[in-house]
């Protein structure tokens, strides 16, 4: 299930990929798994088709589906972050849950110690 | 007397699959929140106007046929052949091409399911396999009938020959090019308003009133091209058992009769299939016009009554 939100300041395409790439990395979305046409999708969103497809280019340009006029649109295989990484994450986002910190506080966070990380 | 053991035996059938399938059926019914109830309600009036609206319209054209049948006597029963065929084809474009979706004010706020949705998403894969092997069927017999057909003097092949004898009317090339074109047709249809109830877009709050609508629709849409395919397949079957039997027993003086075999044999067995697959077009006509008219909507209850139930109806 993905959800867009026109109140968000970023675009719904945007919206889309960042949620289809998360489900992909999450392991939500199998690989192989075939994922809804884009007029499928654009439908139910009630949004253009050509937006649908945009966030489509991009997730096929990062590598995380495949298009094909036979297969249609899956997630190819390989894109899911480990299990060790995840468990991470989860004990993560449960600590931070517990201290009442918000999403964008908690990315900031890890971008922080990320570039931190990267430069010792 | 045919006809009445014919709808007497419909609608003992009617009757034992209805019963059988009660529970699952039950299941198909869904409860809504009092606070959706008013739009859930003209959804399913939509549904049922739709439903109503193809099966209308595939009325006035199986009584048209017949007229033209009436009228045209040259045409040697070709329009009530294709009759039942034709009416299921203008039925089945009347209800995918009707509107039915859910107008609600647009939320800014909208979400997705990422499983796709297919044509053969809403029905078990034997619902779909079976009427497209019986539509296989119908073709091949078609072809193998248009084969073993003879001309009668006009130059039309409806008639079949077995030795010095000859008889009709027999579905050879005059029935069967347009039997083998309906039946081409039909399944075309099918997969039309199969497409359209797969691809109509998903409302927002009405997650199990939309998969019950979709489940009935294709239940719908199979029963009723199904029902239409074995109708007319049947009544070709019995007119090809009824012709070839003719051509195959020789009346002899003193009232007894000389049979030339295997023809007499497969003609009884084409008489005979034929019975039975008229009967189950029968009960799968009247079981789409059952489901057709059935109410998918069921008690609305208070939206605080129960947060249990409300949920499994109301997306998050």
């Amino acid at each position: 299930m993905i959800a867009i939100d026109e109140d968000q300041a970023t675009p719904p395409f945007e919206q889309i990929r960042a949620q289809v790439a998360d489900q992909i990395r999450a392991g939500s979305l199998r690989a192989d798994q075939r994922l809804p046409s884009m007029r499928q999708l654009a439908t139910d969103l009630q949004i253009a088709t050509g937006t649908v497809a945009r966030a489509y280019a991009a997730l096929e340009a990062a590598g995380l589906i495949s298009t094909s006029r036979g297969s249609g649109t899956r997630v190819r295989a390989g894109q899911c972050i480990d299990d060790e990484s995840r468990a991470s994450a989860r004990l993560f986002t449960q600590a931070l849950h517990r201290r009442g910190v918000s999403l964008d506080d908690a990315l900031s966070a890890v971008r922080a110690e990320w570039s931190r990380g990267n430069n010792s | 007397m045919l006809f009445l053991i014919y709808f007497l035996l419909l609608f003992l059938v009617v009757g034992i699959v209805r019963v059988s399938s009660r529970k699952r059926l039950a299941d198909l019914v869904v409860t809504v929140p009092e606070i959706n109830a008013v739009t859930a309600r003209r959804f399913a009036r939509s549904i049922m106007l739709r439903n109503i609206g193809g099966l209308a319209a595939g009325g006035v054209v199986l009584w048209a046929l017949d007229r033209i049948n009436q009228a045209q006597p040259s045409w040697y029963g070709l329009p009530l052949m294709l009759a039942p065929g034709v009416a299921a084809v203008i039925g089945l474009l009347v209800f995918a091409l009707s509107p039915t979706r859910i107008v609600t004010d647009r939320s800014r706020r909208r979400s997705a399911d990422l499983v796709p949705r297919r044509v053969w998403t809403y029905g078990p894969a034997w619902g779909f396999l079976l009427p497209l092997c019986a539509a296989v069927a119908v073709v091949v017999f078609a072809v193998i009938a248009g084969l073993a057909a003879s001309t009668p003097p006009d130059g039309a092949f409806r008639s079949i020959t077995i030795g010095s004898r000859t008889a009709g009317p027999y579905p050879g090339w005059y029935y069967g090019v347009p039997l083998i074109g309906l039946t081409v047709l039909l399944a075309a249809a099918t997969l039309f308003a199969l497409g359209r109830i797969a691809s109509a877009a998903r409302p927002e709050h009405f997650d199990e009133l939309d998969r019950a609508v979709r489940v009935l629709a294709t239940r719908v849409v199979m029963q009723l091209s199904s029902g239409a395919l074995f109708l007319y397949s049947g009544g070709v079957l019995l007119v090809a058992g009824w012709a070839t039997r003719n051509a195959a027993i020789t009346f002899l003086p003193g009232g007894t009769t000389s049979a030339v075999q295997p023809a007499a044999a497969f003609g009884l067995i084409e008489l005979g299939t034929g019975l039975i697959v008229a009967l189950l077009g029968g009960v799968l006509v009247i079981l789409s016009i059952l489901d057709a008219t059935r109410q998918p909507l069921g008690r609305v209850y208070p939206a605080r009554a129960s947060t249990t139930s409300a949920a499994s109806t109301q997306q998050s």
